[in-house]
């Protein structure tokens, strides 16, 4: 139990300096192309490595406290992490576990759904308009 | 069937929170940073050293492009220094009109500025930028910004004017002496040429003191009165002679600049 709890804080502290490290380090560097990356990437890992119920909670985390730092359409991230989650759980699903080439297809399937995502929320209403800025 | 409505709750809480925390999200993300906002300064901090120090180092390979920027730097800025000169000379002119507009309010007179093209040094004379495309007309006096007289237009052509300035050989007019805070007395102010100006005809009785400030008097109707002239610096008094005479230290060599008011109406 104690593990698991450590092994918890663990991963959420790793959200949080990410989160950290993307948003304000690389920020005030001025680097741009790899916005909202670091944290995706830690997410598929995630995903790939541990079970699909905690991969889950823990996307769901990351987004949650991604929405606090971006300060752009509440909950956007949340629902965008969430899904990546699935995504990569009905991936894995149909490919192999074990073969490097499964694990490059669904990190750039993933990829693409997720840098795919906004622009498809900004489609469905006018209101979403503000998912395009995103990424 | 238990496992669909398993995900199926799971997804209508999922909207109920988005839904709800729209309502919340403000206060939230305020508390947030209130919390967070000690840390994510220190990233930023270290982002920016970084930034620097990555700048330096990078920097070192970018060698061509630094000497380029550093020539269209160098082209800037000799191109922002001759824009420098011309506010200068704009807000010269500006504090000039300036003035000018208070002088005129303050006397209640028409004027015109003008700018000195040149000096003629052996006639006393100013050659100035405005003419009869600007309604001049000759006899018109010519002050500084200082209510110092200068002269009067003596030649007027389309866009230019002589101004025959007081200290002209052929040039008189009547003075007003400042004695002391109560007393003044009349004379006739001469140009002796190359800037020497005279009086004669001031009343023998009077004891003009060395010092004495010279006005534009309102006789002859020459210039508006009270116009400065000068100093007297020297009297002679002669018993034989009905009238005290002197010299003058005329102001407009000090005061004339680049331009000069013209009294169009007074």
């Amino acid at each position: 139990m104690r593990a698991k709890i450590f092994f918890s804080l663990s991963l959420f502290f790793c959200i949080f300096f990410i989160l950290l490290f993307e948003q304000s380090f690389l920020g005030a560097m001025g680097v741009h192309f790899l916005k909202q990356f670091p944290l995706f990437l830690f997410v598929f890992l995630l995903n790939i490595f541990i079970d699909f119920k905690n991969a889950f909670i823990f996307s769901f985390l990351a987004g949650i406290m991604l929405d606090f730092f971006s300060g752009l359409v509440f909950g956007s991230f949340c629902l965008i992490f969430s899904i990546i989650s699935c995504v990569i759980y009905w991936l894995k699903k149909y490919f192999s576990k074990n073969s490097p080439f499964s694990f490059i297809v669904i990190f750039l399937i993933s990829f693409g759904i997720f840098k795919l995502l906004p622009y498809v929320f900004s489609c469905l209403t006018p209101y979403l308009e503000k998912f395009k800025n995103l990424f | 069937m238990k496992k669909r409505a398993q995900i199926f709750f799971i997804i209508l809480i999922f909207v109920i929170f988005l839904s709800v925390s729209r309502f919340f999200s403000h206060s939230l993300v305020n508390q947030f940073h209130q919390i967070f906002s000690p840390i994510e300064k220190q990233f930023y901090e270290a982002g920016q050293r970084s930034k620097t120090f990555f700048s330096q180092f990078f920097g070192v390979f970018h060698i061509s492009k630094i000497k380029k920027e550093n020539e269209l730097l160098k082209q800037e800025n000799i191109f922002l220094l001759q824009k420098l000169n011309e506010l200068r000379e704009v807000k010269k002119e500006n504090d000039f009109l300036k003035s000018a507009l208070a002088f005129a309010k303050e006397k209640n007179f028409n004027i015109l500025s003008a700018q000195i093209v040149s000096y003629r040094a052996n006639q006393d004379v100013i050659l100035i930028d405005k003419g009869k495309e600007d309604n001049l007309i000759k006899g018109m006096p010519v002050v500084t910004v200082n209510n110092v007289v200068v002269g009067k237009i003596k030649e007027v052509f389309d866009n230019f004017s002589e101004v025959v300035l007081i200290t002209n050989n052929n040039f008189s007019f009547d003075v007003k002496i400042q004695l002391n805070d109560t007393e003044q007395t009349v004379a006739l102010a001469k140009g002796e040429g190359n800037k020497n100006l005279t009086f004669d005809l001031a009343p023998k009785e009077k004891e003009i003191p060395i010092e004495s400030l010279v006005f534009t008097s309102v006789l002859g109707g020459s210039f508006p009165p009270g116009l400065l002239v000068g100093k007297i610096t020297q009297v002679q008094k002669n018993d034989a002679q009905p009238f005290q005479k002197g010299v003058i230290k005329p102001y407009f060599p000090d005061f004339l600049q680049e331009r000069v008011i013209i009294i169009t109406k007074f």
